[in-house]
């Protein structure tokens, strides 16, 4: 492992509360700090060195005083943009307030304030926010007279008919005064992924997260957990700060009885003990009273052949995001049916959600492109697997 | 006489040792040196510039000059 990765341990170690480190063994280390800091940045979790920079100062001495002012700034820089984001926040929720909208917060901001130390420590880039389907017309029309715009991307070309439907999430964004990006969702996982979940269970076992002085809903604790659980195996575990999300919101108050419980309605049993192992290794111990699940199936805490604490601390897994969207459920989705039946549907989506048909209007959404495409797919992928 | 006074959009943040001035509206800060800090309190919309100056004057041995273009400075 390159010294590097020691340096992102030796935080994850920081913040699993063990602090004892032999002050000798990195002495005279050499670091590459510009890949230090790009790997921060990457994992977000470059604010956590401005945190806990005594400790590091010492660890580490060879690393320099400008890569600590980087992470202050960078500290700086997120406060500011807590600010702005709280500030739009609180308009917007009397607004869809005034429209007799309900929405609940997901991820970053309400992490931010509520289970971290300091709310800088969460680095996050979107505000995430969860409505439900019928509200999408009335909330489109507030974000678009509040300046934002449907960003370019994936499903920017599906009409609002295909979001509803499959549940994609819709992401906006606002360049004036500040450049602000808000994401959409419709459910937990859109219509296409392999878990999906009950929204209205989530959207009635909410609770108030308080942001300062204003108060928003966002799920109960264990809800959110499961969430974002989910959240990181959706995006591969690509980013430290999703495993650190989920090893904080276990470190607070929770109902590891209920937690477990619907951990298990839901699928998600060997994503929890892949958790737990990486846990171990990444923090040193398994937080709070978190345990194990469903033994039987999986025997042990053994390290995991792909997503372990090295893939973690690499921060890619030896396969495409592509790929890893194929491949990753296919392990763990539990049954064998639920395997066959998601390797079907990615392999042949729903015609109305290919977006081929909407972005290129020489492809008419008729059987025969359908067919072209799907192949054309199938070939790509069968050349990356080889 | 001329009065500068906070504006609604801009906040004072405590971060560590260091007080930010935050337009929360833009996301744009300023962080406060020892003048900036001095000054900040004084802009309540009571204390017209000319006595801001004098104060500036007085508690930092500065000229006119000087005070005034760091009120601008802050104000702006």
């Amino acid at each position: 492992m390159d010294i590097e990765k020691h340096v992102l341990l030796q935080l994850c170690r920081l913040i699993g509360g063990n602090s004892d480190f032999e002050p000798d063994l990195y002495a005279n280390v050499k670091i590459d700090e510009e890949k230090l800091y790009q790997t921060c940045l990457y994992h977000q979790v470059l604010p956590f060195f401005y945190y806990f920079r005594d400790i590091f100062r010492k660890s580490f001495p060879s690393l320099s005083q400008d890569f600590f002012s980087k992470a202050k700034n960078y500290s700086i820089f997120n406060t500011t943009r807590l600010m702005v984001y709280e500030n739009f926040l609180i308009e917007f929720d009397q607004q869809v307030s005034n429209a007799g909208i309900d929405y609940r917060l997901l991820k970053g901001i309400a992490l931010a304030f509520e289970i971290y130390e300091e709310p800088y420590l969460r680095t996050f880039g979107d505000l995430d926010i969860l409505i439900l389907p019928d509200s999408l017309e009335i909330v489109n029309e507030l974000l678009l007279q509040n300046g934002y715009f449907i960003c370019e991307d994936l499903y920017s070309a599906f009409p609002t008919e295909i979001i509803k439907k499959y549940s994609f999430a819709r992401h906006y964004i606002r360049k004036k005064p500040s450049i602000l990006a808000v994401d959409v969702h419709l459910n937990l996982s859109g219509k296409l992924h392999p878990f999906q979940f009950d929204l209205m269970e989530f959207w009635n076992n909410s609770r108030d997260v308080e942001i300062n002085e204003s108060k928003f809903r966002t799920f109960n604790k264990e809800y959110t957990t499961v969430y974002l659980l989910y959240h990181a195996f959706k995006h591969y575990y690509f980013k430290l700060i999703w495993i650190i999300d989920v090893y904080e919101i276990l470190s607070d108050d929770m109902d590891f009885d209920k937690l477990g419980k619907l951990i298990i309605k839901y699928n998600l049993v060997k994503m929890w003990n892949v958790f737990l192992n990486i846990s171990r290794d990444l923090f040193g111990r398994i937080p709070g009273n978190a345990d194990i699940l469903d033994e039987k199936k999986y025997h042990s805490l053994k390290r995991h052949r792909i997503i372990n604490k090295d893939s973690m601390l690499r921060g890619v897994l030896p396969y495409s995001p592509s790929i890893g969207r194929i491949i990753l459920p296919l392990i763990y989705l539990p049954s064998f049916l639920q395997k066959v039946r998601y390797l079907l549907r990615q392999l042949f989506p729903p015609k109305d959600a290919i977006r081929d048909f909407y972005v290129n209007k020489s492809i008419m959404p008729d059987w025969s492109d359908y067919l072209k495409l799907r192949t054309k797919a199938i070939l790509e992928l069968i050349h990356h697997v080889k | 006489m001329e009065f500068y006074k906070h504006s609604g959009n801009v906040e004072l943040k405590q971060f560590d040792d260091e007080n930010l001035l935050i337009n929360i509206e833009t996301g744009f800060y300023f962080r406060l040196n020892e003048v900036g800090n001095f000054i900040w309190p004084l802009l309540d919309g009571k204390q017209s510039n000319e006595e801001i100056i004098e104060k500036i004057v007085e508690e930092f041995d500065v000229q006119i000059e000087k005070a005034n273009s760091d009120l601008f400075y802050l104000a702006q």
